[in-house]
């Protein structure tokens, strides 16, 4: 029977994915190593020192082998990483489309990651979507030498008298972290004045190593402040988070 | 698509929504690309650098590289010198560019980091290397628009690198400042100037840089932008010519300040009128004689401009932009019977409100024309009286798609289609190009949307 079998074209393509991952790198361990030598002397001494811990050859014998990634990226170098705002704000938080997320800050911030996220987002029936939309409070030079927290909490009552929202979250980005602007006692101000939630993030961009700082401020405010807090009781079909939640909680 | 915006105009304080401009760091990256062999440097976190990247990346399809500061919760506290001096030994021992051109972003702004002050003492302890340049430009994001970064680098140029020496050059020249414009209008206008017989440093200069050839290997700093020796050369110049005066202005008047070189603003040569008063400066300032192919080149404009005219005529057109783009795109417009009704951009621009109104108050006195505001705002002037054609960046799409309009992307940024690198709107080859665009999009809709009965093989 088995000589009649023809394979689909699934079951042919994860065949020779198998093979591919089983058999020997062309590449010999010696050729590795040398070549992750070439890039690391190529940098300046102190990097090179640096480098050499982000960039490791695997030695099977070694059990205890580790990749420092972690690491803050030495200024200077062509780096593809990103801010933790654009972790929060422009990766974790942006696909809830039926909530505004006002960026406090100059316009920039906001304009680059407007749309770029938008994770096929589809309101449910009678939802609100606000996934196209960008806002921001566009700070100038008179709201970063006098604080810009009024005009944040001026912005989020226009956004909830324009557009009646459920929920509204708020982003810091660099200069906000340091002229000291209080995001937080601002969110909670409107929060408590408009009866909705008004969550905020302090993902100012220099934190962190990375984008990945911003997912771990996003992830966290939103399981603080949003996970198990909806008092609905009735079922709410599809894979909605607090569904989720009450499942694993039962 | 956009089913939250109301149609009722509501004054907002605080809240900008769906903006119509972006920070001054990415125009000054931009600008720093038309220098030749040269590593933009973006002094600030290292998110801002991303981002401006991937926003040129996406509208060039070009891999746009510049190096940042990285800077982090320390650099923060106690500034970023440090941060600074790290990234010039780093960038010499690994990317090794002729120039280094470095903008400022909030952060650093906020922080106040002294630039000038930081170079020098990194010339003096030789973390700089003899023959390296170095340029710096102020570009906080929380003054002006992405319009005013590409104006302060291209005024860094200027200060950090034009002379002015004894003996006046053997052959004379213009400097010509093309604007905040693509890699095709650039080559565009130089050939354009070939073809006159003017002799002239253009700069910045982003062909061949962000419009690269590909050949199969990466070339770091490519073929384009223009030579620092040029550069020097701007102080000895007959007199400058500057395109779009938001963009171009600063520039053009530091030449004149530090190098005695008179300077002429124009609008961007789009358009019939326009164009022709960029021919009748250079005739005046150079002492050129306009070719014949030039004056080929206008009538063919002339010429589509007139067999087309029943197309446009009364169409009511809604124009965003950037200032310079937008106010010769509005007397292109009128010059050809549209009536551009709403005409806005999200940089705050004297120059855009008082040519504007030149432009439209005798032939559309019911315009709106506004500076300092965003789509939003567009949107809002649209539902509340529609208009039959969009011209915008690609934002507008989303505009575009709400109230079906028929679309022209144009200006900064299109992230969503192919061609704006490659074919100029400048000139009067390029608002050809320009006019076919828009007159082909008005006639796409027609086709869409006539009955049966009067779809028409000729159009």
């Amino acid at each position: 029977m088995t000589e009649n079998y023809t394979p689909t074209s699934e079951q042919a393509a994860a065949q020779a994915n198998e093979t591919v991952m089983r058999s020997q790198s062309p590449v010999s361990p010696e050729q590795t190593t040398s070549t992750v030598e070439d890039i690391i002397t190529a940098y300046p001494k102190k990097v090179a020192k640096k480098r050499a811990k982000h960039i490791v050859v695997r030695d099977g014998n070694e059990p205890t082998q580790e990749i420092q990634a972690n690491a803050r990226t030495t200024p200077g170098i062509i780096t593809q990483r990103g801010c933790a705002f654009a972790g929060c704000k422009g990766v974790v938080v942006a696909p809830f489309g039926d909530c505004i997320h006002i960026v406090h800050g100059p316009v920039g911030c906001s304009y680059y990651s407007w749309l770029t996220r938008r994770n096929q987002f589809k309101p449910r029936e009678e939802g609100q979507n606000f996934i196209h939309y960008c806002f921001t409070t566009d700070m100038n030079e008179h709201d970063i030498v006098f604080g810009g927290v009024g005009k944040l909490k001026t912005a989020i009552q226009e956004a909830y008298d324009t557009f009646h929202p459920k929920a509204i979250t708020v982003h810091a980005t660099c200069p906000v972290g340091l002229i000291g602007d209080d995001i937080q006692g601002a969110a909670k101000e409107m929060s408590d004045k408009l009866g909705i939630s008004v969550m905020s993030f302090n993902c100012e961009g220099y934190k962190g190593v990375s984008q990945s700082a911003g997912h771990h401020i996003a992830n966290n405010g939103i399981f603080k402040n949003w996970i198990g807090a909806d008092q609905e009781t009735e079922e709410i079909p599809g894979y909605t988070v607090n569904h989720e939640v009450r499942r694993t909680s039962c | 698509m956009l089913e939250a915006t109301p149609k009722e105009l509501v004054e907002r304080k605080a809240l900008r929504v769906n903006p119509a401009k972006t920070c001054q760091p990415i125009g000054a990256m931009y600008a720093a690309l038309g220098i030749h062999g040269c590593l933009p440097h973006s002094h600030g976190s290292q998110g801002c650098c991303s981002y401006h990247r991937s926003h040129l990346t996406r509208h060039y399809r070009d891999p746009i590289m510049a190096a940042t500061s990285s800077f982090t919760e320390g650099s923060s506290v106690f500034g970023g010198g440090a941060n600074l001096r790290n990234a010039f030994k780093t960038i010499y021992q690994l990317y090794d560019p002729d120039v280094i051109a470095i903008n400022t972003t909030c952060l650093s702004e906020t922080i106040g980091d002294d630039l000038p002050t930081i170079i020098r003492e990194s010339r003096e302890s030789g973390i700089i290397p003899e023959g390296k340049v170095v340029i710096h430009a102020n570009t906080p994001s929380y003054v002006g628009t992405h319009i005013t970064g590409w104006s302060n680098m291209t005024k860094a140029i200027v200060t950090y690198l034009a002379d002015k020496t004894e003996t006046p050059p053997e052959t004379p020249y213009i400097n010509f400042i093309p604007g905040y414009v693509e890699p095709a209008d650039t080559r565009h206008l130089k050939e354009f100037l070939a073809q006159l017989g003017v002799n002239a440093v253009v700069f910045p200069d982003t062909s061949d840089v962000v419009d690269t050839p590909q050949t199969g290997s990466f070339e770091m700093y490519p073929y384009g932008g223009t030579p620092v020796e040029d550069l020097h050369r701007t102080g000895n110049a007959q007199t400058t010519i500057a395109l779009g005066p938001d963009a171009s202005r600063a520039a053009a008047k530091e030449l004149e300040t530090k190098c005695n070189v008179p300077y002429q603003l124009l609008d961007l040569p789009i358009g019939v009128a326009a164009t022709d008063r960029l021919v009748q400066t250079l005739i005046e300032t150079t002492g050129i004689t306009p070719p014949a192919s030039l004056k080929r080149d206008r009538g063919r404009l002339v010429d589509i401009m007139t067999d087309m005219q029943q197309y446009l005529y009364n169409k009511r057109v809604a124009v965003s932009g950037d200032p310079d783009q937008v106010v010769p795109m509005t007397e292109f417009l009128v010059s050809c019977g549209a009536k551009p009704v709403y005409v806005i951009t999200g940089t705050s621009s004297k120059y855009f409100k008082q040519r504007c109104a030149e432009i439209l108050q005798n032939v559309v006195p019911e315009a709106v024309i506004k500076d300092d505001t965003d789509l939003f705002y567009l949107h809002q002037l649209i539902k509340n009286e529609p208009v039959d054609l969009l011209v915008s960046n690609v934002y507008g799409k989303y505009i575009a798609r709400a109230e079906d309009l028929p679309f022209v992307r144009f200006g900064f940024p299109i992230l969503d289609r192919v061609g704006h690198s490659y074919f100029p709107t400048l000139g009067y080859q390029g608002s050809i190009h320009l006019l076919c665009n828009i007159l082909n999009t008005l006639l796409e809709r027609k086709d869409r949307d006539d009955p049966d009965e009067v779809f028409e093989l000729v159009l």
